[in-house]
């Protein structure tokens, strides 16, 4: 017995089966080759396993008889951090309430530069550049604003096309509140539309005195984590 | 013109040389303008981890400018670069012990607020209230231990609440009045809420930033999360303010930082109380022999909390505030429930308001007094029976803004050794109605009576603390302290005006 599927159940077969084949098959055929870009080659602010960002600056020894003040105004490291502390966080004005953390970024520079361009955008005094010719050597920007809980980046996976950060959330029980931020380097190799993809893995304690402190909601670690984003290296002009 | 333009340049310039302002100057405790340093005087501190010290461990877990007298891990002195030296939880106790006693020698960027106070510090071995308790009491045995810093907390489990009958809630206020030591506790930090900042007989000690720079403007640092620091009850947890934003701290391996955080609040507090013991000490001994010192009663906790919720900063230039101080939507004391009404003492978002440390010792400077006539400033350390009162009558007219500050200890009974806290020991398990006193106070016309006519009380039912801040008009006054359980066990106090 022949069936006749009727015409428009076979389009949207087609349209589900190439759906799933233009994203993560598509992704993953290009990625066929995914590499971890290794923490040990990240700068962050105070992250385990990463490199300290404090060491950037050239003459750090000359910071460590700063006061408070004068160590936010000259240590760019320091005022990186002091740009992310929960005064900062981006309110949503029509609600009078806190906002979303906003999305990473990238920047085109390496090192202490790729950290003087980061802090110019969380200050406002830059834009954040969505386009890159190809070549440019990369630095990708994750941040996270001040919160009772430490943010831990586990992870970091790059594809031809697609960067994935994982994070997590530790509670510590400590009455402090940190920020962190970390600059990646993604090397001079990407092309075309870049996905960076911000993931969040599931929380931990380090300490278990907060071992019943719920874990934050979707929400709340918007409003405390940059989100994920796209960006594009252009090819070069003719 | 030109010299207030000259003088704000200098300022400006000076800034490195003058130390970190917001720690101990003008802006931070206040507590340069004491001119004391903690000499001699004996503090500790307990949290997860605990500072590098410079006499036993390698420099990469130390800061040069911070070496503690001694380093423990729950009752037995730790070993060299322990698992509590690493970490965050190493990071964080030399950024805390750094705020009290960082030193100017080997020369640095960072001066504590008791640079030479003979600190103690613990790290507890194990994560849960037993264990933090055992750790604390070897800290709190350690002879003349006069303050405790607890710069660490936890949430709520299971079914215990912030209602101070967890087993460490109930250390702390038993170890404060059996062991006479106070306790100063970091206020929940962000969504974090609960334990132990619910203790009764501490301190608990909120940050606060400067939000007007220039101008001396102060706020409770990320205000609006003041309804998360309520215990359960009418009480609220926050007795006072102090520096907890952008606090420059030492670091291991020589770093240095700027920080967040009640962690960094309470020991702004905790070096407070070091300068204020050594000038009572210094005061007590020969050669001054000072008959308001003599009595040692400055050593009491009650007395302590007192002086400093009695002397904190509210609105500038009164009372000797150097600053203003404000809650998260921007109104000052004048429109908190504690000024409006008597039953609730201190305000849950600025508690009796911010730490000043030279005021502090301004109304420690007179010493003790007795009920009868006293000085317009003063302290006094005393019993009152049940049912009854004790009237204090200033010797000269008074008008203008006076503060008044009552304190008790919650009494909590044990099992096993009365001076000490050990594995096994119970917690007697009574309603807090059973465990605490309720004494109330009044200003009244020195001819009055009736505390029906006071010109104003603090009668809460639920707390620990009573606390005045009144204009009054010019006249002659009395503090009256009344014990109103009439069937109630005597009660020490501390009184600070």
């Amino acid at each position: 017995m022949k069936v006749t599927l009727p015409k428009t159940v076979l389009l949207w077969v087609a349209f589900i089966l190439l759906s799933i084949a233009s994203s993560d098959t598509i992704v993953a055929a290009e990625d066929r080759h995914p590499t971890e870009i290794p923490l040990s080659r990240v700068w962050a602010w105070e992250m385990p396993g990463t490199k300290d960002v404090r060491d950037l600056e050239p003459n750090r020894e000359k910071f460590k008889k700063m006061g408070a003040r004068e160590l936010r105004i000259r240590s760019l490291a320091v005022n990186t951090y002091s740009r992310l502390n929960p005064n900062f966080k981006p309110m949503n004005k029509k609600k009078g309430s806190l906002g979303f953390a906003g999305l990473g970024f990238v920047v085109d520079a390496t090192g202490v530069e790729a950290l003087k361009e980061a802090n110019l955008v969380l200050k406002g005094s830059k834009d954040r550049q969505e386009q890159f010719e190809a070549g440019s050597d990369l630095t990708l920007f994750f941040y996270a604003y001040g919160s009772s809980r430490f943010v831990r980046i586990d992870e970091v996976v790059k594809g031809k096309n697609r960067i994935i950060v994982k994070y997590h959330f530790d509670s510590h029980g400590m009455r402090v509140t940190t920020q962190h931020y970390a600059l990646i380097p993604l090397g001079n190799d990407l092309q075309g539309n870049v996905k960076v993809t911000i993931k969040r893995l599931e929380d931990t304690r380090s300490t278990p005195l907060n071992s019943h402190l719920p874990p934050y909601s979707v929400k709340e670690a918007r409003q405390l984590v940059c989100e994920s984003f796209d960006f594009a290296v252009l090819p070069p002009p003719e | 013109m030109r010299c207030s333009l000259t003088f704000v340049f200098l300022s400006v310039l000076c800034l490195p040389a003058l130390g970190d302002s917001t720690t101990r100057g003008f802006l931070g405790a206040n507590a340069a303008a004491t001119g004391l340093d903690g000499s001699g005087v004996v503090i500790g501190m307990v949290e997860p981890g605990r500072p590098g010290d410079p006499d036993k461990d390698l420099p990469a877990n130390y800061h040069s400018q911070v070496n503690p007298v001694q380093v423990y891990s729950g009752t037995s002195i730790d070993g060299a670069n322990s698992q509590f030296t690493q970490g965050g939880n190493g990071q964080h106790a030399i950024e805390v012990a750094g705020v009290m006693i960082a030193s100017n020698n080997p020369a640095g960027s960072i001066t504590g607020i008791s640079p030479k106070a003979q600190l103690h510090a613990g790290a507890w071995t194990g994560f849960d209230d037993v264990s933090r308790a055992v750790a604390s009491d070897r800290i709190a045995r350690i002879s003349n231990m006069r303050a405790i810093n607890v710069s660490a907390g936890r949430t709520p489990q299971g079914l215990d609440a912030p209602d101070a009958t967890s087993i460490w809630s109930r250390f702390i206020d038993w170890s404060t009045e059996a062991q006479d030591v106070l306790y100063v506790v970091a206020g929940g930090e962000g969504f974090n809420t609960g334990i132990p900042e619910d203790n009764f007989n501490g301190l608990t000690v909120a940050a606060s930033q400067e939000f007007n720079q220039g101008i001396g403007s102060f706020r409770q640092t990320w205000s609006g999360n003041e309804s998360a620091f309520d215990p359960a009850g009418a009480r609220v947890a926050i007795d006072i303010l102090a520096p907890g934003f952008e606090i420059l701290v030492p670091g291991r391996g020589d770093n240095t930082s700027i920080q967040n955080g009640t962690s960094f609040a309470a020991p702004h507090v905790t070096g407070t109380v070091a300068l204020l013991q050594q000038y009572a000490e210094t005061q007590a001994n020969p050669p001054n022999s000072n008959p308001g010192f003599t009595s040692r009663n400055h050593r009491e906790p009650e007395v302590m909390k007192a002086i400093l919720l009695n002397s904190a900063d509210k609105l500038s230039g009164v009372h000797g505030s150097s600053r203003d101080v404000v809650r998260g939507d921007g109104s000052n004391w004048t429109a908190t429930a504690a000024n409006n009404s008597s039953f609730v003492p201190l305000d849950e978002d600025m508690g009796a308001g911010h730490l000043n440390a030279n005021s502090a010792l301004t109304n420690l400077r007179p010493g003790e007094q007795s009920p009868g006539m006293v000085p317009r400033i003063g302290w006094d350390f005393e019993n009152i029976g049940a049912g009854s009162f004790l009237d204090y009558t200033f010797d000269r007219q008074v008008s203008g803004h006076v503060a008044v500050t009552l304190a008790w200890n919650r009494i909590v009974d044990k099992t096993g050794s009365s001076t000490g806290y050990n594995f096994g020991d119970q917690f007697i398990n009574q309603n807090i109605d059973m465990e605490l006193n309720d004494l109330n106070l009044y200003l009244m016309a020195a001819n009055e009576n009736n505390i029906n006519n006071a010109i104003a009380s603090s009668t809460a039912t639920e707390d620990s603390v009573e606390h005045i801040f009144s204009d009054v008009p010019s006249g002659n006054y009395k503090i009256r302290v009344q014990h109103t359980d009439f069937l109630g066990d005597d009660q020490d106090f501390g009184l600070a005006w």
